[in-house]
């Protein structure tokens, strides 16, 4: 049984992290192509001609930035800690607060 | 009641809130004290930038959906792009004619006439062709170049742009003795003290680097300019300034005061920093860590900016933002500098490799203008090299 609850805290932890990699990952990704094709540049200069696939790269790659360095350290770190805490509670049958449970 | 459930939620915000407020300030930090004491992290930036200063860039690679300021933004790119070339050659002197001669690659660019076009159209004269009459002052056009020429000639003596640089500082100066206003247009009716501080410092470093002494009138104008050009309760710079009455016309704005005090440190290194000060109180704040410049200072009627300011989003400026860094490099506030550079670096992607280093959002005129910011030389440096230089 504890092993079970404790495959399932690894599994979070996991999941977490594995959501994490897969970001950081897609960001270089289009991090490297916006410099290799210079895709800003040809945002600014073609204006309305730009080809729809470096307009929808880039709109990812902002959004993907601002969502990977201000959001994703804390909502990590905030699963992190629920799972923590659901674990030790179920581990831990006397840190239940209400008989009523 | 299980504990995980009653503490969950405000466990969760809790978290979410330290780590939001600390870890992405000191992840975009990183590095950033290297500005100052890692020569390589320049280098690396002006080995990004040559590509730009060697590619021929045209009007076409500016989309600002206005061909005039696609003018301004393909000469101010390589204005500054020679000013970073500059502050590289002064501090880095073992690498000073690599340097020199990528600037005069962009200098080259300014001195082509297409390069002129934005200032002619406006003008409806060719600048170069008027330097012996006062009736159109080109400011646009020739405080810009004859900054980037006297800064020139104070790396290289001999530099071949000499007489140009001769010419169009005979030019400035007859230009602001003959004005009623002791202030250069930079278009026809229109007075823009960012742009005069440009001009300022071109004169003035023009008479370090030669003979010619310009220092009384250069005393007359820049007393003249703190007269008109300084608002008094902020202590900024006015954004612009009425041809007639010398009454100002905008508010004292962010970005034409830290871009203004940027130029104004190569001549006149007290008023900068009274500018710098005056800015930092006025205008400097931060969110979670990132320095965030304001356009507009509290005691303002405010706006909603221009292009020189960039977008204006709650009072928070693009260009004041990246303009003050080199205000906090030359002045070594370390401190706003770090906060400052976080935000370009959240917001400009920089990317490394093989020793290059460039803002991948930037594009050109953006990477000149942080190569030029993140190069400024202290105070202290340039004016101990200028005195080298002399010897």
């Amino acid at each position: 049984m504890s092993s079970k609850k404790e495959t399932t805290l690894l599994q979070s932890y996991r999941r977490t992290v594995l959501t994490i990699i897969v970001l950081v990952v897609v960001h270089y990704i289009l991090l490297r192509w916006m410099d290799g094709s210079n895709a800003f540049a040809v945002l600014t200069a073609s204006g309305k001609d730009t080809p729809a696939v470096t307009t929808v790269a880039a709109m990812t790659f902002v959004g993907l930035r601002l969502y990977l360095y201000l959001v994703v350290p804390g909502m990590a770190m905030a699963r992190i800690g629920t799972a923590t805490l659901r674990w030790y509670d179920k581990k831990t049958p006397a840190a239940q607060l209400s008989p009523t449970e | 009641m299980k504990t995980s459930t009653l503490l969950s939620l405000p466990l969760s915000l809790t978290l979410f809130a330290i780590v939001t407020a600390t870890f992405p300030a000191w992840w975009c930090g990183w590095g950033a004290e290297k500005w100052f004491d890692d020569p390589n992290q320049q280098i690396a930036f002006a080995a990004g930038f040559e590509k730009y200063a060697q590619t021929d860039l045209a009007i076409g690679d500016f989309g600002t959906a206005n061909e005039q300021y696609n003018g301004e933004w393909l000469f101010c790119t390589h204005v500054l792009g020679a000013t970073g070339f500059a502050q590289m050659a002064i501090q880095h002197p073992e690498a000073k004619d690599h340097y020199v001669q990528q600037m005069e690659i962009c200098i080259d660019k300014l001195l082509d006439e297409n390069m002129q076009r934005f200032d002619e159209k406006l003008w409806g004269s060719k600048a170069m062709e008027t330097l012996d009459s006062d009736t159109d002052h080109h400011g646009a056009y020739l405080a810009y170049l004859n900054f980037v020429l006297s800064l020139h000639r104070t790396l290289k003596p001999e530099s071949k742009f000499a007489d140009t640089n001769d010419r169009i500082t005979e030019a400035l100066t007859r230009r602001y003795e003959n004005s009623k206003l002791m202030l250069l247009e930079t278009y026809r009716r229109q007075i823009y003290p960012a742009d005069n501080c440009l001009a300022i410092a071109s004169i003035g470093l023009h008479s370090r680097a030669t003979d010619a002494d310009h220092n009384e009138l250069l005393d007359k104008i820049i007393s003249n300019f703190r007269e008109v050009c300084v608002d008094k309760k902020s202590g900024l710079l006015f954004q612009a300034i009425n041809y007639l009455s010398g009454k100002p016309v905008d508010e004292p704005r962010g970005s034409g005061t830290a871009f203004g005090l940027y130029f104004l440190s190569f001549v006149d290194r007290e008023f900068s920093e009274e500018l710098y000060r005056a800015a930092r109180k006025e205008l400097a704040s931060d969110v979670i860590g990132f320095g965030l410049m304001q356009e507009y200072p509290a005691s303002s009627k405010g706006g909603i900016g221009d292009v020189d300011s960039g977008p204006v989003i709650m009072n928070f400026g693009v260009s004041p933002t990246g303009f003050m860094i080199a205000g906090t490099h030359i002045f070594n506030d370390r401190d706003y500098f770090k906060k400052l550079y976080r935000t370009s670096v959240l917001f400009g992607a920089p990317l490394g490799t093989g020793g290059e280093w460039e803002y991948v959002c930037g594009g050109p005129l953006g990477n000149a203008i942080m190569f030029a910011m993140l190069t400024a030389v202290e105070a202290d440096q340039f004016e101990s090299q200028q005195e080298e230089a002399k010897l």
